[in-house]
């Protein structure tokens, strides 16, 4: 009922511009929030792991706590070599979180780009342009990489910036279409008459104020999948490899112990790889349904 | 008298898919509005007003023909060279609630304007907002809503206010005064007059508001069609109209003449009651008539009209 009531009033106020707690129904709330708690734990782990300000070193072997369980002094448990489960994660995210960064930087950074030109010169550069995101949208991401990989053995950073490359075409088309809307708009001519220049106009009235939600949107997502790329290429063994910890490789060594009975070492990473993921997800999902002007009927 | 702007026979055609023309907006205009003086444009809805306003700030390219402003031809200006004489020439646009980016503050939406053109900063730049929000009757209390949630008269005024914040040479006040209640109108055509006295500022003033186009201009074009039809001084024009088309505008009775798109002969044809009058003459309907002087100052476009 609550939610019809938001949707009634969304259908009242088409195309102006609403407080977000007017907009935002209870769902996209609690699914921002808990998208925040991610990106705030996932920042928090980053800092800890780079600074290493750990209360013990999680690489350190103790053969006497070898396949703890989950209990006060070590919440997540030990491994099969008696290294902190949790410190681990903490020390797992450095091996996506710039890696990460630098896909979504790329994919956004070049999809704003693109989409922007392909809109505003769509009989020059559109169909260049498309034809050749196309092609790189054609092509399966992760068999891609793996033909990648072992063609040319390449670090993560590289990985990365293949995977920031294939989201290319899914952010240019999004902000392609936003373009085009926003530039019929009168506001648009307004402001030529003003006197703006064209700069001006696309960067600070079409960008900032109004297509910055696709790009954060993008952005969480493009983050979240860089994560899921990552964590499945060290499962793979292809990734990260074992001393240094990553999540994935972390679940790719604990599921040998998973029918011993010792079921954390590779359960709790990956429950940690599907909240995280989860998190990012419902983040872009809130926040699309909080800024998205779509009147629903 | 300085000639601020200019139009020699401007033409504007909008086609459909198939290239037959579908309306004619702007058909041989000629205008020339002198310095610190109104033109009042004049005409039924559709028939190319706006559009000739959009044509003289080059927010739309005409087929042909030529505008001057200052001794400056537009037309043949590319955008990057309009760009600086943009100040000098400012719009009212028709429909308000669309010429603002609705993501915007209204604090930022003037703040951008006047920091356009001048260094205004910080306490400067507050009370010029102040004044100008004060000039067009609107609270201060508006500056920080965002522009999507103001009505539509509070963002008419936010309009006018952000033009005069440019201090313009020449306004094109596009149906400046639609949308508002009759309080807020005089108080708006009081304030455009004011601002004509202080800063002689000519004014093409385009409404289909007969009594406020006479309150304001001191010359006014009648259209139809696309075409003027007459122009003549206020005075003339209210006290001794030429065209018939005019005389039913003063006058209005309900026509019952359907209004139809022709090809040839005069564009008012078929509501004109005149042509009536003299039993259909065929020159109206094969001949175009010619915008002609009758008196000093005073044209019209129709084969009878001195009678």
């Amino acid at each position: 009922m609550k939610r019809f009531y938001y949707e009634k009033e969304r259908i009242n106020i088409e195309g102006f511009h609403v407080p977000l707690s007017k907009r935002a129904s209870v769902r996209d709330v609690v699914s921002v929030g808990f998208g925040l708690f991610v990106v705030f734990y996932l920042f928090v782990f980053f800092v800890i792991s780079v600074t290493n300000t750990f209360i013990k070193d999680p690489m350190q072997v103790e053969i006497s706590k070898m396949f703890l369980s989950p209990s006060f002094e070590h919440i997540f448990g030990t491994d099969f070599l008696g290294r902190d489960i949790f410190l681990r994660i903490v020390k797992g995210t450095e091996a996506f979180f710039i890696p990460g960064i630098i896909s979504v930087t790329i994919s956004t950074t070049f999809g704003l780009l693109f989409g922007i030109i392909s809109a505003y010169y769509p009989r020059y550069f559109s169909k260049i342009i498309f034809y050749f995101l196309n092609i790189i949208d054609s092509i399966p991401r992760l068999i891609f990489i793996l033909i990648i990989i072992v063609l040319f053995n390449p670090s993560i950073y590289l990985i990365m910036t293949f995977v920031g490359i294939s989201s290319i075409p899914k952010v240019s088309s999004y902000i392609k279409s936003k373009v085009e809307l926003l530039k019929k708009q009168q506001f648009i001519e307004a402001c030529k008459e003003l006197g703006l220049s064209q700069v001006n106009i696309i960067f600070k009235h079409i960008v900032w104020l109004s297509s910055k939600s696709v790009l954060i949107i993008q952005a969480t997502l493009g983050m979240g999948e860089s994560i899921l790329i990552e964590t499945s290429l060290s499962y793979l063994g292809i990734g990260v490899q074992e001393p240094i910890p990553s999540w994935g490789n972390m679940v790719s060594m604990g599921k040998d112990f998973f029918f011993q009975g010792k079921i954390w070492l590779s359960t709790i990473p990956a429950l940690v790889i599907l909240v995280t993921i989860m998190g990012l997800y419902l983040l872009g999902d809130g926040l699309n349904s909080i800024y998205s002007e779509k009147v629903s009927r | 008298m300085d000639t601020v702007v200019e139009t020699q026979g401007l033409y504007k055609y909008f086609y459909n898919k198939k290239g037959h023309t579908v309306i004619k907006a702007c058909d041989d205009i000629s205008l020339s509005i002198p310095k610190g003086k109104t033109l009042g444009l004049v005409g039924e809805s559709g028939c190319g007003k706006t559009t000739v306003g959009r044509i003289l700030l080059r927010l739309i390219e005409p087929d042909s023909g030529t505008v001057f402003f200052n001794g400056h031809n537009l037309t043949e200006m590319n955008e990057k060279h309009i760009r600086p004489l943009r100040k000098n020439f400012q719009m009212i646009f028709q429909d308000s609630s669309s010429s603002f980016n609705p993501r915007m503050r209204a604090y930022d939406a003037l703040k951008e304007s006047v920091q356009l053109y001048s260094d205004l900063r910080a306490k400067e730049l507050r009370d010029e907002i102040y004044h100008l929000m004060s000039r067009v009757n609107l609270h201060k209390e508006m500056l920080s809503h965002f522009l999507g949630s103001l009505s539509g008269g509070e963002l008419k005024r936010l309009d006018i206010a952000r033009v005069l914040s440019i201090h313009p040479a020449f306004i094109i006040a596009d149906e400046p005064l639609s949308l508002l209640d009759m309080s807020i109108q005089s108080q708006i055509v009081n304030l455009l007059l004011e601002v004509q006295k202080e800063e002689n500022t000519s004014l093409l003033f385009i409404s289909h508001d007969l009594r406020i186009v006479r309150m304001l201009s001191h010359t006014v074009a009648v259209m139809y069609r696309g075409k003027i039809v007459e122009l003549a001084p206020k005075s003339v024009i209210t006290e001794n109209p030429l065209h018939p088309y005019t005389k039913h505008l003063w006058n209005p009775k309900i026509s019952d003449f359907y209004v139809q798109f022709f090809e040839s002969g005069c564009v008012y044809k078929n509501s004109c009651r005149v042509l009536h009058r003299k039993g259909f003459p065929l020159i109206c309907s094969e001949k175009q008539p010619e915008l002609l002087e009758y008196e000093k100052g005073h044209y019209a476009a129709c084969h009878f009209a001195q009678e």
